[in-house]
């Protein structure tokens, strides 16, 4: 019994290592990352420019989007693309359907839609957020037809919820060429 | 002492422990409710005294006081069932041989506990075991490996103990298995490896322990880090390193911390109790957050709060919130947000992460590991994953090791007493995460189970060639 005793002791003892300040060099990683370069502004070529919220980092665009953004600290995809068509409801229920949630009537949609402005362009601002499900989108649709710009978050609905008010100052701030 | 002799000797005591093992997996699940599972296994299981909260066992809105109340832990309960069953196991099963019988018994003994051992530490397995046969002939062939080493245990304890050899087997069976979760409770390790396609890995993230990391980058060629563990980031505690220009005072340790939201996207009143922070508390909000309950499979995101203080003059150089949502490989590599700061012209970078291990072998040669390929399967037509795995390729120069191999689901990787399993996966397949297990007593419940099965059916066979004999005559 004693042998026991003895063993689960010295068991117990070379369990507890000393925890301590460690130093060690590692050779830097080739091609090191470059610090993140923080946009001010989007750039000139992209047919308009926007005060970029702290923590968003344009991204090149790809396929038919013009511009996506990285917003620091978060997953969210959100991204830029211009179209030639604009209707609202058809619009709406597609992102709807797109995060499970059920059609809703036009009246129904233009009553949640938020009116904004863009650089004298009126846009139609929606928050779609399926918290069941824990997906969202925020959309923006700029009227500036013939064409109609298109601004779509999409993510957690925590995370949406978060930068709505940035994506909304955002939108405020563009300037088209 | 005899009657502690006797208490250990008593069946009442097992009973008792059996109960209150019972109650204590109870409230270990009831409690997961509100706490993460790693934290009910240190409160509940793996310790000497468990201190159960009064509350877990009513509704959270009957508003019930938050007594704690200590009863006897994992480790206690389980400590003490293994001593009754030796006590129990001694004097009730005496050899019932002498002489050369007897020794012929205790060499076949001694060979069994040989083979036992060879089988828990894999003697003659292959030192990188790659998952190339079929799921079922692995653990048809563990389990095959436990068989030979009970038969002969078995074959001892017939020879010693008669008749009654089913049953000491079968209680040596039940006491390896106690003994081995003890062991994997103290000496198992949890890591992840997370890997881009084409990239290269030569450390592991331990995923219970954390530290802070300070790396100077201002060098050219290489980069110091400065690394303090978890336990020594308590609350109002000041740690120096002799080479850094800075003190850390630690200011707070949040167990959980809320994913980083824009400051300006919180409520005045949450605001206002905000400390000034630099770096990215100075615009996200990031403050401490309910645990997450076992029962969601989220995981807990601890943080610290740090304060930088001048080594000469002890002024502060700002306070730091920082989270583990801040470090690449807790979110999948989705964003990196290293903290930096300059002191004195030099550039430094702070991350709170999962403690580094490097890849390491027995022989002491460091390894990499990398990722050639990520395949992600999904049924045709639908979204729903059907397989994936990840092609790699192994090196360690110090052992000669240079192997590609495959690790995909179900189907994991040993090597150097680790076993790398197929984890998860970086955002468009664009890599891998394994999920690293270091536990070297992994192959005790497959030997367990078969001793205690070799045990229960020799007992079985006896008590059926008893029974007919008494019938017959």
């Amino acid at each position: 019994m004693k042998c026991i005793a003895f063993a689960v002791m010295v068991l117990l003892l070379a369990g507890c290592g000393k925890e301590q300040v460690e130093t060690y060099d590692v050779p830097k990683e080739k091609g090191a990352k470059a610090p993140p370069v923080k946009m001010l502004a989007a750039p000139l070529q992209l047919g308009f420019t926007a005060d970029l919220p702290a923590g968003w980092t344009e991204r090149p665009g790809q396929g038919m989007r013009i511009v996506s953004y990285a917003i620091e600290g978060t997953s969210i995809d959100l991204y830029a693309i211009k179209l030639g068509m604009g209707d609202l409801t058809s619009n709406v229920n597609r992102w709807r359907g797109q995060v499970d949630l059920p059609e809703a009537s036009a009246e129904a949609i233009a009553a949640a839609a938020k009116p904004l402005m863009a650089n004298g362009a009126p846009v139609q601002f929606v928050e779609l957020l399926n918290e069941e499900a824990d997906k969202g989108i925020l959309a923006a649709i700029v009227d500036r037809a013939p064409m109609y710009w298109y601004f779509t978050a999409k993510g957690s609905v925590a995370e949406l919820k978060a930068h709505s008010a940035d994506m909304q100052r955002f939108i405020n701030s563009i300037r088209f060429e | 002492m005899q009657r502690l002799i006797d208490l250990f000797l008593s069946l009442k005591l097992t009973v008792t422990l059996l109960a209150l093992s019972m109650v204590l997996v109870f409230a270990g699940t009831l409690a997961q409710v509100d706490k993460g599972i790693w934290t009910v296994m240190d409160q509940y299981f793996r310790c000497w005294i468990a201190w159960v909260e009064l509350p877990i066992f009513f509704p959270r809105s009957m508003g019930v006081p938050e007594w704690i109340i200590p009863f006897p832990g994992g480790f206690l309960i389980g400590s003490l069932l293994s001593l009754n069953l030796l006590a129990v196991h001694s004097s009730t099963f005496k050899v019932l041989v002498r002489g050369r019988r007897m020794w012929v018994g205790y060499g076949l003994l001694a060979l069994g506990l040989l083979i036992t051992v060879g089988v828990v530490l894999g003697w003659g397995t292959a030192p990188v075991a790659a998952t190339e046969s079929d799921a079922f002939w692995r653990v048809f062939f563990r389990l095959g490996r436990g068989t030979l080493a009970g038969a002969v245990l078995f074959a001892a304890c017939w020879i010693l103990y008669k008749q009654r050899a089913g049953m000491v087997l079968l209680h040596a069976g039940i006491l390896l298995l106690l003994v081995g979760e003890f062991f994997t409770a103290l000496f198992a390790v949890e890591a992840t490896m997370t890997i881009k396609e084409g990239e290269t890995a030569t450390f592991f993230d331990r995923s219970q322990q954390f530290e802070l990391a300070i790396t100077d980058t201002s060098g050219t060629e290489f980069d110091r880090v400065t690394t303090i563990p978890q336990p020594l980031l308590k609350p109002g505690k000041m740690v120096s390193a002799e080479t850094l220009p800075f003190d850390v005072k630690v200011r707070g340790r949040m167990r959980n911390s809320n994913r980083p939201v824009p400051l300006d996207s919180v409520s005045d009143e949450m605001r206002a109790f905000y400390p000034a922070y630099a770096g990215f508390g100075e615009r996200l909000y990031v403050a401490r957050a309910r645990e997450v309950s076992g029962a969601t499979g989220e995981r807990n995101a601890p943080a610290v709060d740090v304060e930088l203080l001048d080594r000469e003059t002890g002024a502060s150089l700002g306070r730091y919130i920082l989270s583990i949502w801040f470090y690449p490989n807790f979110v999948n590599q989705v964003w990196d947000m290293p903290t930096r700061v300059t002191v004195d012209g030099r550039e430094y970078e702070l991350y709170f992460r999962n403690r580094r291990e490097p890849a390491v072998s027995e022989s002491g040669a460091p390894y990499a590991v990398t990722l050639l390929d990520f395949v992600h399967e999904r049924y045709e037509g639908t979204q729903t994953p059907k397989d994936f795995s990840s092609e790699i390729r192994l090196v360690n120069e110090g052992d000669g090791i240079d192997r590609e191999l495959r690790i995909w689901m179900n189907n994991p990787l040993r090597y150097a007493r680790k076993t790398f399993y197929q984890s998860g996966y970086l955002p468009d397949d664009g890599g891998t995460v394994l999920q690293v297990v270091r536990n070297d007593s992994w192959m005790i419940p497959y030997l367990s189970c078969m001793i205690v099965f070799i045990g229960m059916a020799a007992q079985f066979g006896l008590s059926l060639k008893r029974m007919r004999k008494r019938e017959l005559s």
